[in-house]
């Protein structure tokens, strides 16, 4: 399975709705996502601001909506994920699974 | 004409006013709430969220959780800065920048975005829409914030929209 096969397990986490993985150059690396490039836009743009801040030190950002589908944002490497949320379920319990997710993809 | 909404410049409760009483572009009129007589220039309304935005610094000065805020205008930066020390207005006036730019962006697509949590190192940053050009800035130890401090946010929030 490649790198890009396990990453689009994501969308089978608990609390996962929909998922954009961005480059370091604005690309889409995978995705699920409405609106995809667009998204991947903004995400990029946000993972630039965020590392300005201190790239080691950026865990993680999330955007509260009145929808409760809140929209996430995790560094990836030298790459970003945008994460949409489902409604039924918490922030914390959210990006506890993603955080998860991706340190199992890196020990792999 | 349209009605127009003022806050009491002395116990912030909001007044709807028809456009008579608005003489010289000031706001002149008595509060419905504690009949304090205000006169304030309209395009000093800003004055008001300062005042309320206080009451909230002393509100939270106390709470453990809280590691200090501030108020961040888009035109004018840093307004009210109740940060540690060790950052400088100019330190704040880039981190403001940064956040509220951010919190614009993903507005630009996702419109009904009402709030940011930055987790960053082992701080979480809080931003908040006041107005239309001003946001609220909190930098907390541990992240949701306690219902408390949460319902005072929203009470400043939801007064000034």
């Amino acid at each position: 399975m490649t790198l890009i096969e396990k990453f689009s397990q994501i969308s089978r986490i608990e609390g996962v709705d929909q998922y954009v993985l961005v480059d370091q150059i604005g690309n889409i690396v995978a995705h699920k996502i409405d609106d995809p490039q667009k998204v991947a836009k903004i995400v990029f743009n946000l993972g630039k601001n965020f590392y300005s801040l201190g790239k080691t030190q950026f865990k993680h950002v999330t955007f509260s909506r009145e929808n409760q589908k809140n929209f996430f944002i995790f560094p990836v490497g030298n790459h970003c994920l945008g994460v949409i949320k489902q409604k039924n379920i918490n922030n914390i319990t959210l990006t506890d699974n993603i955080v998860n997710f991706l340190n199992s993809l890196l020990k792999e | 004409m349209n009605n127009i909404l003022c806050f009491c410049e002395d116990c912030g409760k909001k007044n709807i006013l028809n456009p008579t009483p608005l003489q010289n572009k000031k706001a002149e009129f008595r509060c419905s709430s504690c009949n304090y007589l205000n006169a304030y220039p309209l395009n000093l309304q800003e004055r008001v969220y300062l005042k309320k935005a206080d009451l909230f610094f002393k509100e939270i000065v106390d709470a453990s959780e809280i590691m200090g805020s501030f108020l961040y205008h888009i035109k004018k930066g840093v307004l009210k800065n109740n940060m540690p020390k060790l950052l400088k207005k100019n330190d704040l006036n880039i981190l403001g920048a940064i956040l509220i730019k951010s919190y614009q962006l993903c507005i630009s697509q996702y419109k009904d975005v009402n709030e940011m949590t930055l987790v960053i190192s082992d701080k979480n940053m809080v931003a908040k829409q006041i107005s239309s050009e001003l946001f609220i800035i909190l930098s907390c130890k541990t992240r949701p914030l306690s219902q408390s401090i949460y319902n005072k946010l929203t009470h400043l929030v939801s007064d000034n929209k």
